[in-house]
């Protein structure tokens, strides 16, 4: 089987499946909205389409392997609670999905609490994960499916001290997938950035939206880097400066398809607003650099709403046009998850991957009405 | 000459803007005159999304471009029929849904699992150049294979010598292990016409491969020529000869090797068949294959040639398409003559060989998805006229043809009219004129299924111990009676079940085929199909519809009285009539059987052709045991008591439990199973008295009602006789033999008296002896 990447149409919001040749699953994010359950909305409705793609274990409840939260938005896990069981696995009932293995950053969660109200997804997400992370203080062991969590990051004053195996430190690769040793997928967490001892960098930080940030290369059709993948939430321009300044033109920056941050946001490439400065704004040369790091032909991809020409920021026609120049130079594509060819239905955009990097699986095209109208119904027609 | 582009139809012109239209075209060329084809084509250039790491090169590892030029030729039957599809002619041809064609003309892909034409007419050209747009796009990201469709077995080009084989036999042969085995191969061989003879092959090969290993061994030598045969006729050879099963060995690190890359077909030669089978890893099985052949065929003196076939057992990834197993089968076929058994060395010619699955049972059952086999050798069908042949043929087409068939008759020229056998071309159709069983079991034989065909006389093994052992062996767990004979029904009902447990199951036909009849014995044969007939003749009675159709057509009367049975002679109805009754038998009769070991009751199904001629509606009837009530002055005879008939009873007794009451009997008399069966009883009249010692059967309206029930019936029912109940459980009064005498007196044929008492039936025969040991 070849790895797979999905991601869902939800508007500006994350939601995307890895799937690994050998059939794991991670899931980065959840956006389905409410109205998305509700058939008289044309939302898509993404939860049916992740469900799809999901399979059962042995008492037949879907499963993800792995739940990744970059951070605690509610763009980013609006219907977790709705749609996947946070508690005991033993109690999640037949309907719900079941996460097997957290991945949470405490520290993002501790940054993005000092700006705002976490939401009840966010809220019921944390304390799933405090569950995990306490069971595993007190068994000492990586829990069974359904318990098991990885703590991305180290914390402040020592509170991620003593959890060993289950926390991965910045810049140190995830060896083990859902409790066993991965060779599908190499992930290398390159955020969120430590914690600071000055309190004002530790403020910016906080206000550019700390995410996870994660670098996966992942191995299809035989080849073990059919595909680096670069994913990071919401990070912004300040995030990407530091990285810059890290790693350079160093692999780990690298992709064959990049997720923009934020949505396509103005505010991952630059200190300035884009409306504010009617289109004239700066662009930061170190954030910029850090995500256009593009392999021959890749990729780059905005989760977003479709993209205006307008003031609109996430997502910012602006982005576009700096990512654009990227694909252009080698000669890779941008790709809108909102975008959609006339008249078809929003789908879920999926890669296939191959050894030659990744294959867009695209959809049949709709036989134009025209074929069957022509011009009925499409303007007023004058008949004398 | 060809015509200009002025005459390029507007049909095709309207079609090209479409084309221009879709999403994934660039650009359309103009229409051109393809004298090829002798019709109109134009290049549409696709555009093609590459893997990511390949766009800047502009062309896909395999070889397919960002950009492809595709030839749409129209052909002259356009639009009836779809354009045909031909890539430009460098296009790679390693892929596995490429067209077969010869390597001259341009490829051709297989863009759809079906036919092109259809999905034309279904859903017009656009799905057309969707499917060659997705085709191209999986082509060039290597995703034409997909798993859950299954694997795409090598395609090979204007393959033209077929030959049959066991499938699943074969692959089960593809062990873990690498090795070579040699099979049985049978063979006809003729010369192909002198201008259709391409790559130096000059005939044409058909035959079967058998399931039996053929044991070459160089120390006999002569041996081998039970193995080796020619017999030339004009421009024609048949004769023996073997087939190479040569399957892979392991891989690198010890595990089963699997071929997971697809591979073109490209041999021609002893080389070429080298280089592919290590392509599969079963180069090394083929060589000892060979190298045995040349050991043992090393002494033998032939003169002749034969051709040899050899089959590479490729191991897949995943299934095939189509099939549960991963194996692939790919033959190829050569000749070898003796001693030097490759006369050309590596350049001795070899050629792709089409194998396809013999007829057998699996093949049969599983494309008339039957997921289980009936234990079709328990199955004995007697009757193997219109409705018989019929039924056996469906099973038999499902892969369960009945293991044996027995009828007492010849085919005549009439049955061709219904049977489900044709008549084949001959002189005076002596062909024809054969007993019934023997073509009925020969075509059975023909879907490769043993059948034994008994030519006897059913109905006479009642008195014929000895053919009764032979008709029904221990074995045979059900008996498909299929004739309409009431002598043979009655025969079966006579066998004591301790000498014949297999259930009988009945079909037949009435009233011109407008009411169709299936049942099943219970248990222990209880209600066995005498019980089932009567009670159906009762149901077909009680059903308003039925009930003229039955027993009032005129001429009933004339031709056995119950409607009994197509005898071809009397049932003029049409071979559809009898395909419809014989087709929703057979799905019930494969349920049945099924359902047999695990059912105790018997089954009744009432079929009814509705009046718009085409619909069947069939009832169900479950039929509880009958109970069984001995003579208190005869040992040979018995009473049968329905379950209907019981619940009357019981009903009448409890009405009266302080005084004994009765009734009359109806049913159906059994001379050769010597019993009365009482399918129903007519309450007794208001005439009647009942007191605590004595029931006083009255007589008012009875002679008309029983006249009207039994005409209704056409006679098929009739009284039996009385029944009457005991309040404490002694048998037969004084008083009760005194009124059977009288019965017996006024009846020709014998009766019976059924007497109900707390601690169960009781009976008294009646007949013409009685009196007269009175007297």
């Amino acid at each position: 089987m070849k790895s797979q990447i999905t991601f869902f149409p939800v508007d500006n919001g994350d939601m995307t499946l890895i799937t690994l040749e050998n059939g794991k699953k991670i899931l980065i994010d959840v956006n389905i909205r409410g109205r998305a359950d509700d058939d008289d909305d044309d939302a898509p409705d993404v939860a049916a389409m992740l469900r799809q793609r999901l399979p059962h274990d042995a008492q037949g409840r879907l499963y993800v392997d792995v739940f990744l939260l970059s951070h605690p938005d509610q763009d980013h896990c609006r219907g977790l609670a709705k749609h996947f069981h946070l508690g005991e696995p033993g109690s999640c009932p037949n309907d719900k999905i079941l996460i097997s293995e957290i991945w949470s950053s405490p520290m993002v969660f501790r940054r993005a609490s000092r700006h705002l109200t976490l939401s009840d997804d966010a809220k019921a997400f944390n304390a799933e994960a405090k569950r995990r992370v306490n069971l595993f203080k007190q068994t000492r062991l990586i829990g069974d499916i359904g318990d098991r969590i990885l703590v991305l990051g180290e914390d402040e004053n020592g509170k991620t001290d003593n959890l060993d195996q289950i926390l991965v430190k910045l810049d140190q690769q995830i060896h083990h997938v859902n409790g066993a040793p991965e060779t599908a997928v190499h992930t290398r967490l390159l955020g969120p950035l430590p914690p600071s001892e000055f309190e004002d960098e530790e403020e910016t930080l906080s206000k550019n939206n700390s995410s996870v940030i994660v670098h996966f290369l992942i191995a299809s059709d035989g080849t073990g880097d059919a595909c680096a993948f670069l994913t990071g939430g919401d990070a912004e321009v300040v995030i990407w400066e530091k990285l810059w300044d890290k790693y350079g033109e160093h692999p780990w920056l690298q992709y064959d398809i990049l997720q923009t941050p934020h949505h396509c946001s103005w505010h991952s490439l630059s200190h300035e607003s884009w409306g504010d400065t009617d289109g004239k704004a700066h662009v930061s040369l170190g954030a910029r650099n850090a995500l256009a790091q593009a392999k021959t032909g890749a990729f780059v991809i905005a989760s977003s709403k479709p993209i205006e020409d307008d003031d609109n920021d996430p997502p910012c026609i602006g982005a576009k046009r700096e990512y654009e120049k990227t694909t252009r130079r080698v000669g890779g594509s941008f790709i809108c998850t909102g975008d959609l060819p006339q008249g078809q239905k929003a789908q879920p955009l999926s890669f296939e991957l191959d050894k030659d990097g990744l294959c867009l699986i695209r959809q049949s095209q709709p036989s134009p009405k025209s074929i069957f109208i022509g011009a009925v119904g499409r303007q007023p027609l004058a008949h004398g | 000459m060809s015509p200009s582009s002025l005459e390029f139809p507007s049909g095709i012109r309207r079609h090209l803007n479409l084309i221009q239209q879709h999403p994934r075209v660039l650009e359309v060329g103009t229409p051109f005159w393809c004298d090829n084809e002798q019709c109109f084509a134009v290049i549409a250039e696709f555009e093609i999304q590459l893997p990511s790491r390949r766009r800047a090169a502009g062309v896909s590892r395999s070889g397919v471009r960002g950009v492809e030029p595709v030839t749409l030729i129209f052909p002259a039957s356009y639009p009836l029929h779809a354009p045909k599809i031909y890539l430009r002619s460098d296009f790679p041809r390693t892929f596995a849904h490429i067209q077969p064609g010869r390597p001259d003309a341009p490829p051709e892909p297989c863009i759809l699992d079906g036919d092109l034409d259809e999905l034309f007419h279904a859903q017009g050209l656009w799905s057309i150049l969707n499917q060659l747009a997705d085709w191209l796009e999986k082509a060039a990201c290597d995703r034409l294979i997909d798993p859950v469709q299954g694997w795409e077995p090598v395609r090979r080009d204007n393959l033209e010598d077929i030959v049959v084989a066991d499938l699943g036999f074969l692959r089960s042969q593809c062990l873990r292990q690498p090795q070579h085995n040699f099979f049985f191969f049978e063979y006809l061989k003729f010369l192909k016409s002198k201008d259709d003879r391409p790559h130096n092959k000059p005939t044409h090969l058909n035959g079967q491969i058998g399931n039996q290993k053929a044991k070459l061994s160089p120390a006999r030598p002569e041996g081998l020529r039970q193995y080796f045969s020619r017999d030339p006729r004009q421009e024609m050879w048949v004769g023996k000869s073997i087939a190479i099963l040569a399957t892979p060995g392991k891989d690198s690190v010890g595990k089963p090797y699997i071929a997971s890359q697809y591979e073109a077909e490209t041999v021609t030669d002893i080389q070429s068949l080298y280089a592919q089978a290590e392509k599969y890893g079963c180069e090394q099985s083929l060589e000892n294959a060979f190298s045995w052949l040349e050991k043992c065929a090393r002494k033998l003196l032939a003169n002749f040639s034969v051709p040899i076939v050899v089959i590479l057992g490729v191991r897949r990834p995943f299934h095939l398409i189509g099939e549960s197993s991963n194996i692939e089968l790919v033959p190829y076929w050569l000749e070898i003559s003796f001693p030097q058994i490759l006369s050309d060395g590596e350049a001795t010619p070899v050629f792709p060989l089409g194998l396809q699955q013999t007829v057998s049972e699996d093949l049969l059952r599983s494309f008339s998805n039957e997921p289980e086999p009936l234990e079709a050798k328990s199955i004995t069908l007697i009757g193997c006229g219109s409705l018989g042949s019929k039924i056996a043929i469906h099973l038999a087409r499902a892969g369960q043809g009945p293991g044996t068939v027995i009828d007492k008759g010849y085919l005549s020229p009439h049955n061709a009219a219904r049977h489900a056998l044709l008549p084949e071309m001959g002189v005076m159709q002596l062909d024809w004129m054969r007993p019934k069983a023997h073509a009925v079991a020969s075509a059975i034989n023909s879907l490769e299924q043993q059948t034994k065909a008994l030519l006897a006389d059913v109905s006479q093994i009642g008195h014929d111990r000895e053919l009764r052992k032979t008709l029904f062996p221990k074995r045979i767990k059900t008996i498909i009676n299929a004739t309409a004979s009431i002598t043979v029904r009655e025969a079966l009902a006579q066998v004591p079940v301790h000498e014949m447990k297999a259930r009988v199951l009945e079909t037949a036909l009435f009233a011109q085929g407008q009411v169709g009849l299936m049942s099943l014995e219970g248990r222990g044969r209880n209600p066995d199909t005498l019980d089932l007939l009567a009670l159906a003749y009762q149901l077909m009675h009680d059903d308003e519809e039925i009930r003229p159709l039955v027993f009032q057509q005129p001429g009933a009367a004339q031709y056995n009285a119950t409607g009994q049975g197509c005898g071809s002679l009397t049932m003029r109805i049409s071979d559809a009539r009898v395909s419809q009754f014989a087709a929703s038998m057979t799905q019930g009769i494969t349920g049945l059987i099924r359902e047999q070991s695990a059912q105790n009751i018997g089954l009744l199904f009432l079929g009814k052709l509705e009046v718009d001629g085409i619909s069947l509606n069939w009832q169900r009837h479950e039929v509880a045991p009958v109970q069984v009530v001995s003579m208190d002055n005869n040992v040979d005879w018995h009473i049968r008591v329905s379950d209907c008939a019981h619940q009357k009873i019981l009903a009448e007794c409890s009405k009266f439990p302080t005084v004994e009451t009765g009734g009359i009997l109806l049913g159906r008399v059994s001379q050769s199973r010597q019993s009365f069966f009482v399918t129903d009883v007519m309450s007794a009249p208001s005439d009647s008295k009942r007191m605590p010692e004595k029931f006083i059967l009255g007589v008012e309206g009875v002679p008309e009602a029983v006249a009207e029930y039994m005409e209704a019936t056409n006679n098929t029912l009739y009284c039996l006789g009385t029944w009457h109940s005991h309040l404490r459980p002694i048998g037969p009064s004084a008083e009760d033999y005194k009124t059977a005498a009288v019965i017996a007196k006024l009846q020709a044929m014998m009766s019976a008296m059924l007497i109900y008492t707390p601690d169960g039936y009781k009976g008294v025969f009646a007949d013409r002896s009685m009196v007269y040991s009175n007297e």
